[in-house]
C-alpha cells in the first residue's frame, strides 16, 4: 500500500486517520469481564497491515506524542504524566508493533490473506507484551517503589491478557482481509508529489 | 457501545499569565528537568520543601488547585497500590494485621508507601503544568521545532507535527461519524447484546464502513492538499513563530537553579554523609 508514487500528503493523511482511528478504537469498549475488551490494539494491528512499515510506525509515535501533549486519547486520560502508569509500556511499544506489522504485510500486499496477516500480528503482539511486562517490572520496581519478580510481572502484565488478545487478533485479521480491497479503489489514486 | 461523547481534547486552561506565554520548547525542556528531579529525591524532608516551588507555578500561571489536582484520580489506583504493598511487605513496626492472610500492615511500610504515593502525585501536579498552560497547537509547533535538528537523522519533524495537529481535528468528526453508523446499523436491525462473540461481530458492520469512509475522507482530503500544491515542511511559513525571549531565558535559570540547590541538598556536606540511601525514612 506504501507505494512510492503516494505523496507526501496522502502519507500524512493516512497516518493521520490511522491515529485518530487508534483513538476511537480505545472509546469503543466491549464489557467483558474482568477487564473490559478495547478495540486499540485491533486498531494497531490494522494501521500496521495497512499503511506500511514507515508510514505506521509514524502514526503510532503521532499517537504516542498525541496523548502525551495531554489529549484524552489513552484509556485513562491522557498527559505527560501517563509515562508513570504502570501500562505505558504498551502504549510506548504500539510504534514499534506497527512497523513490525507493515513490514511483515508488505510484502503480501495487495492481498494478504487470513494466515499470513495472523503471522505478522503474532510478533507485533509479541513485542507489545514484552514491552508491557517490561516497563510494568520497572515501573513498580522504581516508581511504586517495590520490586515484584519477574514471573509475577509476566503472569498479570501478559499471560491474564492474552485470551482476549488472541481474540482480538482474529477479529482484526478478518477486518483486515474485508477493508483492503475496499480500500484499493481509491488508495492508488494518490499521484502528486 | 462507543463511549467518549462529552470528549474535549486535551486539558488547556487559556489564562493571560507568564507562564502561558513562554516558549512551549522552554515548558517541554524544563518539565524534563523538573520530572527527572523528582525522581533523583530520596529524602523526605526534601521533597516536601520541593513542592513549595512547584505548587507557586501555579498561582503564577492563574490556575486554580481543583485543576492542579484534578487529575490525579485515573492514579489512584497506582497510589493505593503503592501505600499497601509497601505497608504490608516492609518488615517493622506492625499497626494492624488482617487475620486470614496474617500480612502484617507496619509503621515503616506506611511510611515507604507515603513517600513514594507522595512522588507520584508531585510527578502527576508537575506533569499537568505543561498541558494546562500550552495549546494543543503550540506544543505541536514545539515539537517540531524541538525534533528538527533530528531531521538529518531521518526523523520527518514536519509531517509527525502535522499528522498530530489533522488526528487532532480527525478524532472528534470520526466519534461522530461512528455513532451515525451504529444508529445506522441498528435502524436495519442490529443488535449489540449476546455473548462476547456475539459482541464481536456486532462491531464488524460498524468498523468496516467506519475505517472505508474514515480512509476516503483522508484521502479526499490528502486530493485537496495535492491541488494546493501542498510539499511537506520545506519554505512553509508559519502562523506563529516561536521566539525564545527574555522571559524563558529567565524561566531556564530559575529551573536550573532549582535543580542545583535541590541536588545540593540531597548531596551536600553540611548534612553529614548525605543521605543516598533509598530508604527516605
Amino acid at each position: 500500500m506504501n507505494k512510492p508514487c503516494l505523496s507526501i500528503s496522502h502519507r500524512i493523511l493516512w497516518a493521520g486517520a490511522a491515529v485518530a482511528l487508534t483513538a476511537i478504537g480505545g472509546f469503543i469498549r466491549i464489557p467483558f469481564v474482568p477487564v473490559p475488551l478495547t478495540l486499540q490494539t485491533c486498531a494497531v494491528y490494522l494501521s500496521g497491515a495497512i499503511l506500511g512499515a514507515r508510514t505506521a510506525l509514524m502514526s503510532q509515535t503521532v499517537f504516542l506524542l498525541l496523548g502525551l501533549s495531554g489529549a484524552p486519547v489513552f484509556t485513562l486520560g491522557g498527559g505527560p504524566g501517563y509515562v508513570l502508569q504502570p501500562t505505558f509500556g504498551y502504549l510506548a511499544s504500539f510504534p514499534l508493533a506497527a512497523g513490525l506489522i507493515g513490514l511483515r504485510v508488505g510484502k503480501r500486499l495487495p492481498a494478504p490473506d487470513v494466515r499470513s496477516l495472523l503471522a505478522a500480528f503474532i510478533p507485533g503482539m509479541g513485542v507489545i507484551h514484552l514491552c508491557g511486562v517490561l516497563v510494568l517490572y520497572l515501573n513498580l520496581k522504581y516508581i511504586a517503589g517495590h520490586p515484584v519478580s519477574w514471573a509475577a510481572a509476566a503472569w498479570s502484565g501478559s499471560l491474564v491478557l492474552l485470551p482476549g488478545e488472541l481474540i482480538k487478533m482474529a477479529a482484526a485479521a478478518m477486518l483486515t482481509v474485508r477493508i483492503l480491497p475496499r480500500l484499493q479503489g481509491f488508495m492508488t489514486s494518490g499521484t502528486g508529489g | 457501545m462507543i463511549t467518549g461523547k462529552t470528549l474535549i481534547l486535551g486539558r488547556y486552561a487559556p489564562r493571560d499569565s507568564r507562564v502561558h506565554s513562554l516558549d512551549p520548547r522552554t515548558k517541554m525542556i524544563a518539565l524534563c528537568f523538573l520530572m527527572g528531579l523528582t525522581f533523583l529525591i530520596r529524602r523526605a524532608d526534601l521533597l516536601i520543601l520541593y513542592t513549595v516551588p512547584v505548587l507557586l507555578i501555579y498561582p503564577l500561571s492563574g490556575l486554580s488547585a481543583r485543576l492542579a489536582f484534578g487529575s490525579i484520580r485515573p492514579f489512584m489506583w497506582l497510589l493505593l497500590f503503592t501505600v499497601f504493598l509497601h505497608g504490608f511487605l516492609t518488615e517493622g513496626r506492625i499497626l494492624f494485621s488482617l487475620p486470614l492472610v496474617r500480612a502484617g500492615f507496619t509503621l515503616e511500610g506506611l511510611m515507604n508507601g507515603l513517600f513514594y504515593g507522595f512522588r507520584i502525585i508531585l510527578l502527576i501536579v508537575t506533569a499537568n503544568l505543561l498541558t494546562l498552560t500550552t495549546s494543543p497547537m503550540a506544543l505541536t509547533d514545539g515539537i517540531e521545532k524541538l525534533l528538527k535538528p533530528f531531521q538529518r537523522f531521518g526523523i520527518p519533524a514536519h509531517e509527525l507535527a502535522m499528522m498530530m495537529s489533522i488526528s487532532m481535528r480527525f478524532i472528534p468528526i470520526l466519534l461522530e461519524e461512528s455513532e451515525r453508523i451504529q444508529r445506522a446499523q441498528m435502524s436495519r436491525g442490529a443488535r449489540f447484546d449476546g455473548g462476547l462473540i456475539r459482541k464481536l461481530k456486532a462491531m464488524i458492520p460498524i468498523l468496516i464502513p467506519l475505517f472505508v469512509s474514515t480512509f476516503r475522507k483522508a484521502n479526499d482530503l490528502a486530493l485537496a492538499m495535492d491541488a494546493r500544491c501542498y510539499r511537506g515542511g520545506e519554505s512553509r511559513t508559519h502562523f506563529q513563530i516561536l521566539r525564545f525571549g527574555r522571559a524563558d531565558g529567565w524561566a531556564c535559570a530559575a529551573v536550573l537553579m532549582l535543580v542545583c540547590v535541590v541536588l545540593f541538598l540531597q548531596y551536600n556536606v553540611l548534612h553529614a554523609g548525605g543521605n543516598i540511601s533509598p530508604e527516605p525514612f
